[in-house]
């Protein structure tokens, strides 16, 4: 059973003159456990529409969409959102920390939701996933107080909390300079490795892209494989 | 069992911290429910104040709730056919086993004081129930004990008026006056009260036993001869009809019989006379609570709008659209669970200010009533309720933003 099993997804939205404008045509996908996937594409040619189909935020219009082995267009909402909470794991290109929290704080948002011995443990869980991303004396730090390559630790340990099994990474480096980046990627793909998740980076960065094991472009709305030296 | 326990204690968590993240807008922002809850607790506090003021005054004049006053005059008014009333109503008194009564006659008379003159004066002929029954509220010194009706030397328990008449001397040294110059008429003051409106007569209590040595026998045997009992509100009416039926049995038809009821609740029936005044308190008060609820309201809608992309965040890492509901709702109920708390707090403390009761019960209360428990469940109720009206329709917002747009907002 894989991981991601898009079959043939596409994914149409009405525009304000009520034409329709297909964004994702046929993507097909599969992705199994610890694999490290990356999608290269130019502006607007609906990589993060594809994450966001993948992670669940949105759901295809057309198409097939397996997620842990389940039908995502057969689960209710609520199942959908209990099923991407306990499996996905998302960074953004924009950090997204919560305001006034601080770090660790942060990183025990996923906890919240996790119920069981995750939410009773969620501090010391969260501080040791700080700790991971080499931020624990920064625990107690808001956001604001943070640099840009730490606020994305943070927002990996908040991706990792709950031992995903795969998570997303919508342009991880793109707010960062490119050293910070690399390094950020390199953390990144260090702490995937160790928690056999597999990884989904959208990126137009061809050296971030090259990172992964599975290299796809997209273009006109289609998915095709690439290769980067 | 567990899912549930973290599902709420969650939700809890999450309202707790967005209140404390944004306790500066919060703040602000519940502070118009804080007022409107405390205006609303108060307005009931000071009606309930009024009312208890309003009560005590009928009780001074007309008996406490219920009494019950006998008026029993023979028509030869002899001394045997009084000691036949006063048997016959001692009977009833035994037979009804009624435990606060008093004998009630009212007099004038010119008195000499040691300044010289006579001065008019206000003697009641009372038993030591009436301080009870009337609330009568002392000054200073002591009321009458069961025993005082023995003394070679009557007491008297006197106004401020009566008192200054006599020079103020103090109650330690037994201060002694004869009622009209004659030694056998002395009477010794054993305590001063407070007349409960300002008529400007010096006023007198006396024990019947007291006033027989004393006072005029034609005074004593006049038609202004009483009786009072305080019984049982439930009871009175039955009460009524007994004692008039068996008082006229055993005295016969020379005597007249009439058994009334003097409290307030004799002519209000039950209504409350205050009703007018509390309903226009309560009116301003639930206006105020609309106004602070609409600011609430509007605070909290412009909010969640800047606050979509964290419900995008929180909808990304697992939170249920119920979850999100029901954190934005409990988020404004613990809000103005707290306001509501500050505010009958703050009306707790208006209220318990020695001016503030003074407005209300000007001078003062036998029986202050303690901050009803009524206004305080009402205030905090009131501001539960503005929480869950406040915070449904940011709540709605909150579930129906698309995932993807609020992350990206």
């Amino acid at each position: 059973m894989s991981l991601v099993a898009a079959q043939g997804i596409g994914r149409v939205v009405e525009r304000i003159d009520n034409e329709p404008l297909t964004i994702l045509a046929d993507v097909s996908l599969r992705v199994e456990a610890g694999e490290r996937v990356s999608i290269v594409g130019r502006s607007g040619s609906g990589k993060s529409t594809l994450l966001n189909l993948l992670g669940m935020l949105d759901l295809p219009t057309s198409g097939a969409l397996e997620i842990a082995g389940e039908d995502v267009l057969t689960l209710s909402n609520r199942r959908r959102d209990r099923l991407r909470g306990a499996n996905i794991g998302f960074v953004f290109q924009q950090f997204n920390l919560l305001d006034g929290r601080t770090a660790s704080e942060n990183v025990q948002l996923p906890l919240v939701y996790a119920g069981g011995s995750s939410y009773w443990r969620r501090e010391a869980l969260a501080d040791e996933m700080l700790d991971r991303v080499g931020l624990s004396h920064r625990r107690r730090s808001l956001p604001h107080n943070l640099s840009g390559g730490e606020q994305q630790r943070v927002a990996i340990a908040r991706a990792l909390v709950r031992r995903p099994r795969l998570i997303l990474a919508d342009e991880p480096t793109g707010a960062l300079d490119v050293e910070t980046g690399i390094s950020i990627m390199g953390l990144l793909d260090e702490i995937v490795a160790e928690e056999q998740s597999a990884i989904v980076t959208i990126t137009h960065d061809p050296a971030i892209a090259a990172l992964s094991e599975r290299h796809y472009r997209l273009a006109s709305g289609s998915l095709e494989e690439a290769v980067f030296a | 069992m567990n899912a549930v326990v973290t599902n709420v204690l969650g939700v809890l968590v999450e309202a707790w911290q967005e209140i404390r993240v944004h306790r500066a807008r919060v703040l602000l922002s519940l502070l118009g429910v804080a007022i409107a809850v405390c205006a609303l607790s108060a307005s009931v506090a000071a009606a309930s104040l009024a009312q208890q003021a309003i009560a005590e005054q009928n009780e001074v004049s007309g008996g406490r709730d219920a009494t019950l006053s006998v008026n029993a005059y023979p028509s030869d008014a002899s001394p045997a056919a009084l000691d036949a009333v006063d048997d016959a109503w001692a009977r009833s008194v035994d037979r009804h086993r009624m435990d606060f009564v008093s004998n009630v006659t009212n007099t004038g008379l010119p008195m000499r004081f040691p300044g010289g003159g006579e001065i008019d004066t206000n003697f009641t002929v009372v038993s030591p129930s009436y301080l009870e029954m009337h609330r009568v509220r002392l000054a200073d010194g002591s009321w009458f004990a069961a025993d005082d009706d023995d003394r070679l030397v009557p007491a008297v328990v006197v106004d401020k008026y009566f008192y200054e008449a006599l020079g103020s001397p103090p109650l330690e040294s037994h201060p002694v006056v004869s009622i009209d110059g004659d030694p056998a008429h002395r009477v010794v003051v054993i305590g001063t009260f407070v007349p409960p409106y300002d008529s400007g007569m010096p006023a007198a209590y006396i024990l019947p036993g007291g006033a027989e040595k004393v006072l005029p026998q034609d005074v004593l045997s006049g038609s202004g001869r009483t009786f009072e009992a305080w019984v049982p509100p439930a009871d009175v009416d039955v009460l009524r009809g007994q004692l008039e039926s068996e008082l006229k049995a055993s005295l016969g038809s020379s005597v007249s019989v009439d058994v009334t009821r003097t409290d307030a609740g004799a002519y209000t029936n039950g209504e409350d006379p205050l009703l007018p005044l509390r309903m226009l308190t309560n009116a301003v008060a639930v206006v105020i609570l609309i106004l602070g609820a609409l600011s609430l309201l509007n605070i909290s809608v412009v909010t969640m709008r800047q606050r979509i992309r964290e419900v995008g965040i929180r909808r990304s890492f697992g939170a249920s659209s119920a979850r999100v509901f029901s954190a934005v709702l409990l988020e404004s109920v613990l809000g103005t669970l707290v306001a509501g708390v500050a505010g009958v707090a703050a009306a707790i403390l208006i209220m318990s200010l020695p001016a503030v009761r003074e407005l209300f019960a000007a001078g003062g209360l036998s029986d202050p009533p303690p901050f009803p428990m009524e206004a305080a469940l009402l205030g905090i109720g009131a501001a539960l309720a503005v929480g869950v009206l406040a915070g449904a329709l940011p709540a709605t917002i909150a579930v129906r933003v698309k995932v993807i747009d609020a992350i990206r907002s």
